[in-house]
């Protein structure tokens, strides 16, 4: 990689005091050293175990959801100077060694957005999870008119160009697809490549525990329907 | 003309007539504006001649196409209700968007005084 290219890892956490720490070692032996952490609010000790990494941790004073601290970061790598960016959770659910398979297209001058797609992947999802998924690509496509086979991944990479065309306004989950319309509406050129999924006992664990559960639950995802439906009456 | 009122035409009859002096209390002292006032003599009015002349709901109901009075009285009032929520959704979002721009704007704040600084 080009070492003039700044690339900036961003990670939006929430309550992730037991994930975050093992997730920046590995993002910071592979050479990122630009790492940006949005603390959503959390109760636990996930501020200052990123601090302590020595990474850009900022904090939202309450608790937003994963759409508005990812924003956040975004914003902040604008700020910085970045020429890329790549989102991937803070869970440990995604493999930092695959930032470089979705920087790699953009590197290339091929494509402004990578979108990580775990069903692209062998070892993709519970079955569960992929029809949810599925059945989110549809809404996705109702609603913003582009079709992807994972409209729910978090693990994505923008170039400078697309950095500059994305805002997205939804606070939780739904900020996923409306990346998706924005690509579309900024005429953003984007591939989906598949990246890996490690569901740990962990990340399996504390979507119990949490309020701001993924769109991956049906639940969820009738809220992100009624959202959608309500921001395209009212916009 | 001898009227006959019934207990609830009373009722709401009253109930419509204490929400108007209360509105007019309200902008008198000025804690409503001119706009909330007539809007609230506008919907209690409806209010208190509907229950004077209920005839009159059948009357305009069937000018709407409606055979009962009460069916266009429901079919409007659940209007009127969705019309409620919709704009309290709406405007729950938009609070909820400048909250979360707020938010941001603390987060970043580091980041842009340092840039100033340089």
């Amino acid at each position: 990689m080009n070492s003039n290219n700044k690339v900036y890892v961003i990670i939006p956490a929430f309550n992730e005091s037991k994930a975050i720490g093992p997730v920046l070692d590995n993002i910071k032996t592979l050479g990122y050293s630009n790492i940006i952490v949005v603390d959503d609010g959390s109760k636990d000790d996930t501020y200052d175990i990123a601090q302590s990494k020595g990474v850009i941790a900022l904090r939202h004073i309450i608790n937003r959801g994963k759409g508005a601290a990812t924003q956040t970061g975004l914003d902040a790598s604008k700020l910085l100077g970045a020429d890329y960016a790549v989102t991937i959770d803070a869970d440990g659910q995604h493999d930092p060694a695959e930032i470089h398979s979705l920087l790699t297209p953009l590197l290339n001058g091929q494509y402004d957005v990578a979108l990580g797609s775990r069903l692209l992947a062998k070892n993709g999802m519970p079955l569960s999870r992929k029809i949810a998924n599925k059945i989110g690509n549809i809404i996705t496509y109702i609603f913003y008119g582009i079709y992807v086979s994972d409209s729910q991944s978090g693990f994505r990479a923008y170039n400078k160009k697309a950095l500059g065309a994305i805002n997205t306004t939804f606070d939780r989950y739904e900020c996923e697809a409306e990346v998706l319309h924005q690509i579309k509406i900024h005429n953003l050129q984007y591939i989906e490549l598949p990246i890996s999924v490690i569901y740990s006992k962990y990340s399996m664990n504390k979507w119990k525990d949490i309020r701001d559960v993924p769109a991956q639950t049906f639940i969820n995802g009738f809220k992100m329907v009624f959202k959608m439906i309500i921001r395209s009456i009212t916009t | 003309m001898n009227y006959e009122f019934l207990a609830y035409q009373l009722i709401i009859l009253f109930v419509a007539v204490m929400l108007i002096i209360r509105s007019i209390v309200l902008t008198i002292q000025g804690k409503k504006n001119f706009r909330e006032l007539m809007l609230a003599i506008l919907i209690w009015g409806v209010f208190a001649i509907l229950a004077l002349f209920p005839n009159l709901s059948t009357f305009i109901a069937h000018i709407f196409g409606f055979e009962l009075g009460i069916n266009f009285i429901l079919t409007i009032t659940t209007i009127i209700l969705f019309a409620s929520v919709l704009h309290l959704i709406v405007k729950t979002d938009k609070n909820n968007s400048e909250i979360t721009q707020l938010v941001r704007q603390l987060a970043l704040k580091e980041i842009k005084e340092r840039k100033q600084d340089n």
